[in-house]
């Protein structure tokens, strides 16, 4: 029987406790991210909501402990000031990102994903990252790692204790942009016939080999997120990488067939993912294993 | 006792022609229409965002193929298939595609069967 035990949030990495009050306004999303968050409140007593943003860390203390002492000298460091660095320099026409975001950096990863009413699509921060690349006749960067993920890595240290808050407005085609991410969260794919909820809802706790298996409220906070695996296949040790690098991985392990980084598909799904996790602070980049 | 021998002789002679016509080995015609039912029971499930890793995505190493010259190859099932193919082993290409086309079925009735799947909190 794992043992669960309060886990107050890292001090550093955010700025006060909050209670997740996911069901503010009513909304389609906010619904379900407080069912999902009740969920877990029953299956792991003792765990707050706030706690999740530490995902399977805040399950198993020992595990909190290894988690503690990688973020004590962070790896990704040295790529989250590559992204800084990037941010700042100018591009080939004077412009620079500043142009594109505004000045407060703080305030950039809060407002994604979000619903765009004129292209009536998701948008994503790492879609206007390279919009606004190619927009000022840059070349765009890569979707899944890379300077892509040391931006986003920056931009998500700046906003470490802002709350997310994704709003799915009143528009059918929001709407249907959010059930549709949904329903791929919930449907089983892939030749080992599982879906995202499998592991991160009803499994949530267990363990699948060696790994705890994290549960979804909390996920998104971290992201880029620094994993073990990737840096262990990197000559330089980044292990730094988008959440949609992540999706393609998790769609291979069921042996489903990955949609490509930045598709509708996966949009979508990041527009539901990160509803779930409403209430919660911003604590990326983060170690995982 | 001679005539039966030669009529034994007869009809085993007869069930030999006639089994080998029965499991002749595949041919270039027999590969080419099962490359088209695979790639047609894929782009059914595709058609359902359905598709598994391993049917026929072009990074996908999990099936491995061992040529004539001793090289592995490694790839999907209609990549060996190809591979084989190429090899004039019709008889292996033929597997996989079956796999192939298995999968696609399988990945069409999984999607079609999960249209309405939802939290059950």
């Amino acid at each position: 029987m794992r043992k669960y035990f309060s886990v107050l949030l890292a001090a550093s990495l955010t700025l006060g406790v909050t209670t997740v009050s996911a069901d503010n306004h009513g909304s389609i999303n906010n619904k379900d991210a407080k069912a999902l968050a009740d969920y877990f409140d029953k299956k792991f007593p003792g765990v707050t909501t706030n706690d999740l943003v530490n995902g399977a860390y805040a399950l198993d203390e020992s595990l909190f402990m290894q988690f503690e002492a990688q973020e004590e000298f962070p790896r990704y460091e040295d790529f989250v000031a590559q992204g800084e660095e990037f941010y700042n320099t100018p591009f080939k026409n004077g412009k620079g990102f500043a142009d594109c975001f505004g000045n407060d950096t703080s305030s950039i990863r809060p407002r994604y994903p979000h619903w765009d009413k004129k292209k009536q699509t998701v948008v994503t921060l790492e879609g206007d990252i390279n919009k606004c690349l190619t927009d000022n006749g840059e070349k765009p960067l890569g979707w899944k790692k890379g300077m892509m993920a040391y931006v986003s890595g920056y931009l998500s240290m700046e906003a470490r204790g802002k709350t997310i808050n994704v709003v799915v407005p009143n528009d059918p085609k929001a709407i249907e942009a959010y059930n549709k991410g949904k329903s791929h969260f919930y449907r089983k794919r892939g030749q080992l016939n599982l879906s995202c909820a499998d592991c991160h809802v009803y499994q949530a706790g267990m363990y699948v080999r060696a790994d705890l298996l994290s549960p979804t409220v909390g996920h998104v906070t971290h992201f880029p997120v620094f994993r073990q695996k990737w840096a262990g296949g990197s000559d330089k040790d980044d292990g730094l990488g988008t959440l949609h690098r992540r999706y393609g991985g998790c769609n291979k392990q069921v042996r489903a067939k990955p949609f490509k980084a930045q598709s509708e598909e996966y949009r979508n799904l990041e527009f539901f993912h990160a509803s779930m996790s409403n209430g919660l602070k911003f604590n990326g980049p983060a170690y995982r294993k | 006792m001679k005539k039966l021998t030669k009529l034994s002789l007869a009809i085993t002679t007869a069930i030999m022609m006639t089994s080998s016509l029965a499991i002749a080995a595949p041919g270039k015609a027999e590969y080419d229409k099962a490359v088209a039912a695979a790639n047609a029971a894929l782009d059914k499930a595709a058609s359902v965002q359905g598709e598994w890793r391993d049917s026929r995505w072009k990074k996908s190493t999990f099936v491995k193929y061992k040529t004539k010259d001793g090289k592995t190859i490694k790839s999907s099932y209609m990549g060996a298939a190809a591979a084989a193919a190429a090899d004039g082993d019709y008889a292996s290409a033929m597997k996989f595609l079956e796999t192939a086309t298995f999968q696609g079925n399988m990945g069409y009735e999984q999607a079609m069967g999960q249209k309405n799947a939802g939290p059950r909190l």
